[in-house]
């Protein structure tokens, strides 16, 4: 059985860019400021942040207008809900493991027999 | 990688998600919408002849049977098709509406909901709602599968059904648990709306309608569970959105 920080994925196990995808699993699309107000980062650190996410191919940006208005519109992507999903598990179950009570270790047995 | 304790990334994750489902949650909207839309429908729903009936039936020597008009879509004795109409515009209109409530709340909050699947939810199960309606010729006639509706079309009250199970659909694309028990109970409401004759209770609470308006009574019951449904709804987030600040 693999220990669970094995199926840890580097681009996803980190506050910000877990962040990002825990946002946007809920929805279909969010906006740049939604996410910089929700995660509390500014607006350089969101944007490298999303940087990593697009090169992984997590996270698409599209960048437009709504009338005069410049806003940045960005999806999860399949591979990225799929990464998102499989890195909670993960942490679920090594949460689960901290939590257990630890076995008595080996040769504190009682051997006076 | 940065180290970080998995239940505080996974609390961090949780919040996030947490904040952007009550960001993203719009349902309080066609709750008020579709309520209004109820109770507006109550004109359509008055009986245009003395006798309440559109047509008189012998079924035999002695027996008569007033006959509730066509459709299914409006009052016993009244003109079925101004009541069919106005169901038609006023659904596909609060649905397209409720639509663009969502757009507009996109753009001004930065978080997108899903609600087409529930629109188009909406207009198909009204469609249905039209085409599985009997007839008048079809209700008096020997073949079991005209008279499967029976008693549930007999008020003409069936959109309330159509708005009832679209509901579902729609708390299922905003995963809320307080919108499907809502769902849930409007779904009852809707059901005694449509199968009983609810003046016999606000009759004896001292609040007698006209003869020839029995039916709103029927559509206040759904309606208002609606409108105060979608206002507490709405009181929710204003207060969760003041907590916030």
């Amino acid at each position: 059985m693999t220990h669970p920080t094995n199926g840890l994925n580097d681009t996803v196990h980190q506050r910000a860019r877990l962040g990002i995808l825990a946002v946007l699993h809920e929805t279909p699309t969010a906006e740049f400021s939604f996410l910089r107000d929700a995660l509390d980062l500014t607006a350089g650190n969101l944007s490298r942040h999303l940087q990593v996410l697009e090169e992984a191919a997590l996270v698409t940006i599209d960048k437009g207008y709504e009338g005069r208005r410049a806003r940045t519109w960005v999806r999860i992507t399949k591979s990225g809900r799929t990464a998102f999903e499989k890195e909670i598990r993960k942490l679920k179950e090594l949460i689960r493991r901290v939590e257990q009570p630890a076995p008595p270790p080996e040769g504190t047995g009682d051997d006076t027999g | 990688m940065e180290a970080e304790e998995p239940a505080q990334l996974l609390a961090a994750a949780t919040r996030a998600a947490k904040r952007t489902r009550e960001a993203r949650r719009g349902f309080w909207f066609p709750l008020v919408l579709f309520g209004i839309i109820v109770i507006g429908a109550a004109p359509w729903y008055r009986a245009t002849t003395a006798t309440g009936c559109a047509q008189v039936v012998q079924v035999g020597p002695l027996v008569e049977i007033c006959h509730a008009h066509d459709p299914g879509f409006g009052v016993p004795g009244g003109d079925s098709g101004d009541a069919t109409l106005y169901w038609l515009i006023a659904v596909v209109l609060g649905y397209a509406v409720t639509v663009a409530f969502y757009q507009w709340r996109r753009f001004r909050t930065g978080v997108a909901g899903r609600v087409l699947p529930y629109a188009l939810a909406g207009v198909v199960l009204f469609a249905l709602a039209v085409l599985a309606t009997p007839t008048a010729t079809q209700r008096w006639s020997l073949d079991p599968l005209a008279h499967l509706p029976g008693d549930l079309v007999l008020r003409g009250l069936t959109p309330l059904l159509v708005i009832a199970l679209a509901l579902f659909v729609l708390a299922r694309l905003e995963r809320s648990l307080p919108l499907t028990a809502f769902a849930a109970l409007f779904l009852v409401v809707a059901l005694v709306s449509n199968l009983y004759d609810v003046e016999n209770q606000t009759a004896s609470l001292g609040w007698t309608t006209p003869q020839d308006s029995t039916m709103v009574p029927n559509l206040w019951l759904s309606g208002f569970t609606l409108l105060l449904g979608g206002i507490g709804f709405g009181l929710a987030v204003v207060a969760r959105s003041r907590g916030r600040r």
